[in-house]
């Protein structure tokens, strides 16, 4: 829509430009015949052609736009219908995969299938639902899934891709004959309905896939009630593909939905291992910076693919990745400062001075985090495990503004115990911004080991802290009463106490005991942190490898739980 | 292997003693033979649990006391295998779904429909439904109590469900109002000492009067842990003077010395490996705040700082409980306790120096 409303002022208000010299459409001819002449002349020689102005160039452009769309007809234009046939694109294959090979769920397509089978029974009646909504992320195979199971099943699939450069809204303003249909791409949307879905083959079973829906039904559910309707009517049953469902909440409500996720780590790993003179450690990296999007996947293969000099292995090096990581971690620690002060952005407004701060090298801070590509809850730990490290110094109001926003931003991340909120990705950026507000005068650290960064120790205690849990749970009822806090905090110690033999047998002889008597252990933990940064930084990687596979698969699985509650709408016991 | 908290929990109504009020409703509303669904709360150590075993015994006789052990499984969506144990009877089952993590829909659905849809109970002269005691459930994600609150209502007829909960405030409402709630008020001082005079008599434990208040006043009306630190007493022979602390609760205790010793950012990071260690035991946060909130307040030499500590507990505290990594909230804490402490001494050191000259 954005793009559309530029275009439309652009030729309607000339004024708006910087140069309006070419504001006359003649002159803007002849400049362009002037041009394609000196082009013919000197085609031959390796020419270089003139720069063109800017303004020129749009206007050129919207002369072609508006001659073409008066000389034809605007919804062939828009209207692609492609039977399903192979591209030569290097993602899609000649032929489409079986089923059981597909990167996404196997129930998935199953569930594809069974609604295809009931759906495609002719002349079912009205009860049966006959429109399909599949969502999910981009290049999750949402359509690869839908062409393999029609393969299988033998149904044909027309494709109805929306346009989204409908750029004559002129034209449309004016149209009062089509009142209702003032977006082009609606109308040539519903006309493609109306006429689609009046005919049958009778023959062969037919599929009619719609890819992402013109964007001005989600604004206006009159419309959409009408396609629907006429969806829900019609012989053949429609597919419809969208990775924004949100935008439509009548499409969630109306019709069957299944939602596709981000391919799984392991999936994917199956999916490239086909190639097979890639290395698992490419593999890996790949898998890792696709993040569940198997096209991009691919793309990056036939991007990134080299020969190794000498042999026919084939590598995908891509630099060090996770460098960026600390980059971003260094960049945001070591916050560094221009010499010119932060310009306020109101003429007769000053902070107070001591809020004042001179403009950071790096703006935006929650960018870096962006960059690094890392899990916002992560990036946190990352900084929190570095803090007193990286900022030396006594200063205790300092630490105490910073971990105040620390423990504020961790909200976020849970946030009133909902889990897995939208608002997660806030935690980083508000951690970033606290790091490089608190910390004016950054000092660089000096001395052996201290520019090191560290792994956060809270991923280690956390995953010793739910086997634990664990080992309480598979022991209460049989031999302690109460909640796990309970126990642990008040029956395992007296336990400890009475009968400290007792706990060997059960393997909890370990949870009641504290580094209090050995002094000297105190500093365990931290008696080989100082290493050299090199060796750092190999454990920090497997490290955070580990974690974001532990991470996505928990995501992965607390989905799959949210989709049968959307699917079945019924808790189906 | 039975601990005194355990061999001298009342198994009947009768033996209770104390809320012997609310015991005697509770004893008439279950011998009418049906119940709603109930909710315990209460704090830890209150008598919750031995509240429901009551009712229990009330409602099916001694057949509730044939326990057996059962081993349930469980597959999530994602095909992964969960296994989770239950206490079973006959007539009821307790189990606690919370320890399932965030897959503890799954075992809500599967359980209740195993139990009160399956089988019908073949005694005619028995009642016409199961107890499903879920314990913690405080725990319980929003998705599996949204579950619970349709299971309910869904197989009233033949099930019926008692939850246990510290508190009602993890629980949705929809949940609360689905369920008769039962607040189980903690034992007074005084009863705590009745019941753990009864206990050493029993045992055959002389322990002094000066002796028993200490323990009373040690566990803070939780009788459990009273009736633990009795026994401690008994088994290290301990006659006149304080039980050992626990070994957490020691540990704790020196974190808040070094907290005090010295305010600095390098100190933190002492101080934060100490509180990883008491995390990673499954100290809950919360007490740890409580605790640390104690120790440090003592320290406090006015009035004012003592209400910022108490400000700053109760602000890191209630962060804790909404996000997910109670070491920030904690560090936090002491971060803010640090800086004030810091400045305190400071300003105090510059005024002994004004005074000097």
């Amino acid at each position: 829509m954005a793009h559309k409303l530029v275009s439309s002022s652009d030729s309607e208000d000339p004024f708006d430009d910087d140069d309006d010299i070419f504001n006359n459409s003649a002159e803007i001819a002849k400049l362009d015949a002037a041009l394609a002449k000196s082009k013919a002349e000197r085609d031959a020689q390796t020419f270089k052609a003139p720069p063109i102005p800017k303004g020129v160039l749009k206007k050129r452009e919207n002369q072609q736009t508006r001659s073409t769309s008066d000389s034809r007809d605007p919804p062939a234009k828009k209207r692609r219908i492609i039977k399903s046939r192979p591209k030569p694109h290097p993602i899609s294959e000649e032929a489409p995969i079986p089923v059981k090979e597909l990167a996404c769920t196997k129930k998935k397509a199953e569930e594809i299938r069974s609604w295809l089978i009931s759906a495609s029974v002719v002349g079912s009646g009205s009860s049966t639902q006959k429109v399909l909504l599949v969502s999910g992320p981009n290049g999750c195979g949402k359509l690869t899934a839908i062409k393999s199971v029609c393969h299988e099943e033998r149904i044909d699939i027309q494709e109805y891709v929306c346009a989204e450069d409908s750029s004559t809204e002129e034209e449309n303003l004016f149209d009062v004959s089509y009142a209702v249909f003032r977006d082009p791409s609606a109308r040539d949307f519903m006309s493609f309905v109306y006429q689609r879905t009046l005919f049958r083959s009778e023959t062969r079973k037919q599929l009619l896939v719609i890819k992402e829906l013109p964007y001005s039904l989600a604004e206006n559910p009159l419309e959409f009630e009408k396609i629907a309707i006429t969806l829900q009517k019609a012989h053949i049953p429609t597919i419809i593909i969208t990775n924004t469902p949100r935008l439509y909440p009548n499409l969630l409500v109306t019709f069957r939905h299944v939602q596709f996720l981000k391919v799984a780590a392991t999936a994917m790993k199956k999916v490239l291992g086909k190639f097979k003179n890639l290395s698992t450690k490419d593999i890996k990296e790949i898998v890792d910076a696709a993040d569940g999007d198997v096209r991009q996947a691919l793309n990056m293969v036939h991007f990134n693919s080299r020969r190794v000099a000498g042999t026919n292995k084939v590598t995908c090096e891509q630099g060090d990745s996770k460098l960026l990581l600390f980059r971003a971690l260094g960049r945001i620690l070591y916050s560094k400062r221009l010499d010119t002060r932060e310009q306020s952005k109101f003429r007769n407004f000053s902070l107070e001075p001591s809020l004042q701060r001179r403009e950071l090298q790096y703006p935006e801070p929650e960018a870096q985090c962006l960059n690094a590509g890392f899990m916002p809850s992560s990036f946190s730990e990352f900084l929190h495990e570095n803090l007193p490290r990286y900022i030396p110094g006594e200063n205790m109001e300092q630490y105490n503004h910073f971990m105040d926003d620390f423990s504020f931003a961790d909200q976020f991340s849970k946030f009133m115990g909902y889990g897995n909120d939208h608002l997660k990705n806030y935690e980083a950026a508000v951690s970033c911004r606290s790091l490089s507000f608190w910390n004016p005068n950054p000092v660089k650290p000096s001395g052996f080991g201290t520019g090191a960064l560290h792994k956060p120790a809270a991923i280690d205690h956390r995953k010793k802290a739910l086997e634990n849990r664990a080992k309480l749970c598979s022991h209460r009822l049989v031999n302690f009463d109460g909640s796990v806090a309970d126990i642990a905090a008040d029956s395992l110690p007296g336990l400890a106490k009475i009968k400290p033999q007792a706990l060997k047998t059960m393997f909890l002889d370990d949870m009641v005991r504290f580094p209090i008597r050995a002094g000297a252990n105190y500093n365990k933990l931290h008696e080989n942190d100082v290493v050299n940064a090199d060796d750092e930084m190999e454990v920090n990687v497997t490290h955070a490898e580990r974690i974001q596979a532990a991470k996505e698969k928990e995501e992965r699985e607390k989905y799959e739980c949210d989709v049968q509650i959307d699917d079945t709408d019924d808790w189906n016991f | 292997m039975s601990l005194w908290c355990d061999r001298y929990r009342p198994k009947t109504f009768k033996e209770l003693d104390y809320n012997l009020k609310q015991a005697k409703q509770l004893q008439r509303m279950v011998k009418e033979g049906d119940f709603p669904h109930l909710l315990f709360w209460g704090t830890n150590g209150a008598g919750k649990k031995t509240r429901i075993n009551c009712i229990l015994r009330e409602l099916y006789g001694s057949g509730v006391d044939k326990l057996r052990l059962e081993r349930h499984e469980y597959t999530t969506a994602s095909n992964k295998k969960l296994e989770l144990h239950a206490c079973a009877s006959n007539y009821h089952i307790e189990i606690c779904p919370a320890d399932a993590g965030i897959h503890d829909r799954i075992v809500i659905q599967e359980l209740v429909k195993g139990i009160a849809g399956g089988q019908s109970l073949n005694n005619d002269k028995q009642k016409q439904f199961k107890v499903i005691v879920i314990t913690e459930a405080n725990r319980l994600t929003k998705d599996a109590q949204h579950g619970l609150r349709r299971t309910m209502e869904k197989y009233m007829s033949t099930c019926r469900m008692i939850l246990l909960s510290e508190s009602t405030s993890k629980l949705i409402p929809a949940l609360r109002s689905r369920c008769l709630g039962i607040r189980v008020q903690a034992p007074s001082t005084e009863e705590v000492k009745q019941c753990l005079m009864q206990a050493c008599e029993i045992e055959r434990f002389e322990m002094t009067d000066e002796q028993i208040n200490r323990i009373v006043k040690l566990s803070d009306r939780n009788l459990r842990k009273a009736l633990l630190l009795g026994e401690v007493c008994k088994v290290k022979n301990i006659t006149n003077g304080d039980p050992p602390a626990y070994d957490w609760e020691e540990f704790l205790d020196k974190t808040g010395k070094m907290i005090l010793r010295n305010q600095s950012p390098s100190q933190i990071l002492q101080v934060r490996t100490n509180l990883y260690e008491l995390i990673v035991r499954l100290i809950p946060a919360n007490i740890i705040f409580q605790k640390l909130f104690l120790q440090l307040q003592a320290a406090c030499p006015d009035i004012h700082m003592k209400t910022k500590l108490a400000k700053a507990a109760a602000e890191f505290e209630h962060r804790s409980n909404l996000g997910s990594k109670p070491i920030y909230h904690l560090e936090a804490f002491v971060a803010r306790f640090m800086a004030d402490y810091k400045s305190f001494l400071d300003e105090f050191v510059d005024d002994m120096d004004e005074d000097e000259f």
